[in-house]
């Protein structure tokens, strides 16, 4: 239980953390910390528009996003205590409950019929395909070291004692930060401030979305970024700790996350479109380094 | 005295390059190759017996150092004429010599050579040396060749060095004598002897010709003055056989012998195979010859790799093919002179410029194109044999039907050369009968073996491959 | 310590595979040097002394200074830092380096040996084979160059690989860097000014008929 308040209540900081970041980087004063939840808030108060041309999907797909990472909450563990739901291989089903998301996610921007939408949703598709072998070689990675093939079980066994598990670690950490940075939209590959559609790629899904529905949606990104924050925190946090200095370094460590996105985002800019697929594949070509790391130590193979 | 030699080389070079002066630098070539034969008669007499810490002259060394040291001479004194004529400039003489002793050094020592590592090294330094020879004409071309031969070269020599490797790895703490590597053999892991001989085929295809690095060798015959052709055919090809060859000589002992024949074979015929769409095709004399060069380096290695039965066939043929290839390219070098050209459209009627340089040529093509009484024949023919022998029969077909490539290619364009009346061949310059004399003399040891065989080199050869599995 | 140089060496490789300047390449390849160093360090400490010192000199010197210094002087600051022609997209050969090094672990694994370990051997095969590559698919005579540097760079690190013989195969190695060096300086950014740009199209003048 304890995890997924923590997440929940980071999250719905994690947004005003990171605009606050990039406002303070440019040295403007920025927004309170809670705007982007006011933001959201007032979303979700109000009632939604749908166009003629768009069908039922298109009036499911965001409940069912934003059900599926709510659900994807509940798989995180907190340190070596495991998440609310912890079963063997619930890795994988975490992993593709966030592909069934995305999945309505991009059927989304297809049923409302818009060029555009449609233009982003085929960039979301081949985003999340190729940041997918990544992420899955990486926990591959975790597993094989470990041992074992669900969270609780890799974050309980994972330990940094020597020096390739360090190394490992490095390259986990870049890794997931990066794909973090992917799979929520954020630059290099999209940028959430461009105003022009034929630059955007998730934003542009959500185009027609109004309302109810494009609040949960947002909400469901600030959720999203909270269990990445999460994912990392487990590798950190220490095992002998009291509860609540565990809890804090939970907390301390997604919010400082929420600070690195910020800067990543104020002191970078976005690759052209065409390199973004090079990029993201670089990301799967380092996790399989790790892999290959992995196997060698653990002596596994044959 | 291989020692000594290697001073006399080094001493030798300083000199041509301290002086700079042609008759100098002439001179200390032919002091060399008078070293050169020195220590192959020493080494001949002192068969068998090591000589320092990294070399011993075996039959087949013996046998190689002798066809470098008739070839080097001519080579010699042909470039002699190729550099009065043209006036080239004394620091290119220079440069040309002294290239070109490192170049005689490295593949005699690569003949003598009983560790991998001093093997390997030689090979290195024919390549660097090499390279000079072919920027000798300093225009775009030859600077193009070069470039493509260093760079591929150096390429194959690294991926032979990771073939050195493997080996060293298969043969655990075992010093890199071949001799100690042959005893260790049969306990080597199979996996890694195989790749390195992949490697070691690979990375010594460019020194050999054929494929698949075989490219750079015939760019380099074509753009290299042809004194330098006849050495690149000649002895080199040896010099690249000789590596394949040390290493096989190890791996025989091993169970990997079958699968290294067959390997040896599939390069053979796509060698013949591939040299036979590209003789086709060209209408250069010098590539002409340069892609039958690879056709025989490609027979040779179908020879080898029948077996027992076809050893002694492919170390003849390799021997026979350098004196005829060598007698061509001196010619083709006198052909090219008379008409500023070498190529099939600006040449023509050559048997009336120079009857004596026809005869030569006719000699060389009789020889080239196997029929008798050329040497070549008598080896093709047991080659044919040993194939059938071993019931490989639809190589002999195969290796039959692309033989007649390469005689229609060869004979058709240098009929032209020497019988056709061509309107556009301009005589530029006579040349003296005189000089066709190092090719026929070259030729008619070619024409002579094949009616008369001396009975001590087959003998010698014989005793040679004495040390391979039977 | 070991393991942390060869994953960056690898990283490094796969960083050349999409590169796209001249400069990155450059630094990529003085970085793979610097990397050799420090395994060679950790790796021969116990070798005597002088045979240390000319190994480590020359792949410091050469590998990390001088070749790069030269590079960058005579072929970067002279032409411009100019994109590099990509033939193949970077995407492309992303997944062909990738594949090459699960290839080469699984050679490594397969061919296991008490001798060699298998991270070096992996990171060696890697190497070469990726030097290889980017011989095969580039156009330009720098890339080339680029791409026989970083396969001396994986025989290099192979001769690591082996334990047994290994001042001599070293040494061995530093005279191939030497030679190559000079194939370098010598020819290539002396003479080959001829050319107009470096694009191996000019080069297409030796050919049949």
């Amino acid at each position: 239980m304890i995890p997924f308040i923590l997440i929940l209540l980071t999250s719905l900081l994690f947004p005003g953390i990171v605009v606050k970041t990039k406002a303070l980087a440019s040295g403007r004063k920025g927004p309170g910390l809670w705007q982007p939840m006011h933001d959201i808030f007032r979303l979700l108060r109000k009632g939604n528009v749908y166009s003629h041309t768009t069908s039922i999907i298109f009036q499911i797909a965001p409940v069912i996003y934003f059900s599926t990472i709510f659900f994807g909450l509940f798989f995180i563990p907190f340190g070596t205590s495991g998440g609310l739901i912890s079963f063997q291989g619930d890795l994988i089903v975490f992993i593709y409950l966030f592909g069934l998301g995305k999945f309505f996610l991009i059927l989304n921007g297809l049923d409302a019929g818009s060029g555009f939408e449609g233009m982003g949703a085929n960039r979301e598709a081949l985003y999340s395909m190729l940041a997918e072998p990544a992420f899955i070689i990486l926990f591959g990675t975790f597993s094989l070291m470990a041992g074992y093939d669900s969270f609780y079980g890799i974050y309980s066994h994972w330990h940094v004692t020597t020096g390739s598990s360090l190394v490992l670690s490095v390259l986990a950490a870049y890794v997931l930060v990066q794909i973090a940075m992917i799979e929520n939209s954020r630059l290099p590959v999209d940028d959430p401030k461009t105003h022009l559609e034929l630059t955007m790629i998730h934003e542009v899904i959500l185009l027609d979305n109004s309302g109810f529905d494009l609040g949960l949606t947002q909400l469901a990104n600030a959720f999203k970024f909270g269990i990445y924050g999460a994912l990392i925190a487990n590798f950190i946090l220490p095992e002998h700790q009291t509860i609540v200095i565990r809890a804090l370094i939970f907390v301390l460590v997604i919010l400082v996350f929420a600070i690195v996105v910020g800067l990543l985002e104020s002191f970078r800019a976005r690759f052209k479109i065409e390199k973004n697929p090079q990029f993201i594949l670089t990301l799967s070509s380092i996790a399989t380094i790790a892999f290959l790391v992995a196997l060698i130590i653990t002596n596994k193979l044959l | 005295m291989v020692t000594t030699y290697f001073i006399a080389a080094g001493i030798a070079i300083l000199i041509i390059l301290t002086f700079q002066r042609p008759l100098v630098s002439h001179g200390m070539v032919m002091v060399f190759i008078g070293f050169l034969a020195a220590m192959s008669i020493n080494e001949a007499q002192s068969f068998e017996n090591p000589d320092g810490y990294f070399f011993k002259a075996d039959a087949l060394g013996v046998i190689f150092l002798f066809v470098t040291l008739i070839i080097s001479f001519f080579a010699a004194i042909h470039y002699i004429i190729y550099a009065q004529k043209r006036s080239q400039a004394p620091s290119v003489i220079a440069i040309h010599n002294a290239s070109f002793v490192v170049f005689v050094t490295a593949i005699s020592g690569t003949f003598l050579s009983t560790h991998i590592g001093m093997l390997w090294a030689f090979l290195e330094a024919s390549t660097l040396s090499g390279a000079a020879l072919i920027y000798h004409d300093r225009d775009k071309l030859s600077l193009e060749a070069t470039w493509k031969y260093l760079f591929v070269s150096s390429i194959g020599v690294t991926l032979g060095f990771a073939g050195i490797m493997f080996l060293s790895i298969a043969a655990h703490n075992t010093p890199n004598y071949i001799s100690e590597l042959v005893s260790v053999a049969p306990e080597m892991n199979i996996g890694w002897i195989k790749t390195s001989f992949i490697f070691v085929l690979t990375g010594f295809s460019v020194k050999m010709g054929i494929v698949p690095l075989f490219t750079i060798d015939i760019d380099a015959k074509d753009s290299s003055p042809s004194p330098i052709g006849a050495m690149f055919s000649g002895p080199l090809m040896s010099m690249g056989f000789i590596a394949i060859y040390r290493f096989y000589q190890i791996y025989a002992h091993t169970s990997i012998l079958a699968w290294m024949n067959s390997v040896l074979l599939i390069t053979g015929v796509l060698s013949l195979f591939l040299a036979a769409v590209f003789i086709l095709k060209t209408n250069n004399f010098k590539r002409i010859l340069a892609y039958s060069s690879m056709e025989h380096a490609g027979l040779i290695l179908i020879a080898f790799s029948t077996g027992v039965n076809g050893y002694l066939v492919a170390i003849l043929h390799l021997t026979l093919h350098a004196f005829a290839k060598a007698g061509l390219f001196f010619q083709i070098g006198q052909v090219h002179r008379t008409y500023q050209s070498k190529i099939e459209e600006e040449c023509g009627n050559y048997f009336k410029v120079s009857p004596v340089g026809s005869i030569a040529l006719l000699a060389g093509l009789l020889a080239i194109v196997a029929m008798p009484p050329s040497g070549l024949f008598m080896t093709e023919f047991l080659l044919f044999k040993s194939l059938m022998i071993s019931g490989e029969w639809w190589i002999v077909f195969v290796v039959m039907f692309l033989l007649c490539f390469f005689v229609y290619a060869i004979v058709r364009k240098f009929f032209t050369l020497i019988f056709i009346n061509n309107p556009n061949a301009k005589v530029i310059e006579h040349v003296s009968p005189l000089e066709s004399l190092p090719p026929l003399i070259l030729v008619s040891i070619v024409l002579v073996f094949g009616v008369m065989s001396p009975d001590f080199l087959i003998r010698m050869i014989t005793d040679a491959i004495q040390v391979l599995p039977k | 310590m070991i393991s942390l140089l060869i994953i960056s060496f690898g990283i490094t490789l796969i960083y050349l595979s999409i590169a796209e300047r001249m400069r990155t390449y450059n630094t990529l390849i003085a970085l793979q040097g610097l990397m050799l160093f420090f395994i060679t360090y950790i790796e021969l400490k116990n070798i005597d002394v002088v045979h240390l010192l000319l190994i480590l000199l020359e792949t410091l010197i050469v590998k990390v200074i001088v070749l790069p210094y030269f590079i960058h002087r005579l072929l970067i600051r002279k032409n411009g830092d100019k994109p590099v022609a990509l033939v193949v997209p970077g995407f492309v050969s992303l997944t062909v380096v990738t594949f090459i090094f699960f290839m080469s672990f699984l050679v490594s694994y397969l061919l296991h040996d008490d001798q060699i370990q298998v991270k070096y051997f992996t990171g060696a095969m890697a190497a070469i084979f990726t030097g290889l590559y980017l011989i095969i698919v580039h156009k330009q005579v720098f890339t080339h160059m680029m791409g026989y540097l970083t396969i001396e760079n994986g025989i290099f690190l192979l001769s690591l690989a082996i334990g047994n013989e290994m001042p001599l195969t070293v040494n061995l190695a530093v005279l191939l860097d030497v030679f190559s060096s000079v194939l370098i300086l010598g020819l290539f950014i002396n003479r080959l000014e001829m050319f107009s740009s470096l694009d191996v199209d000019q080069l297409k003048d030796l050919k049949d008929s």
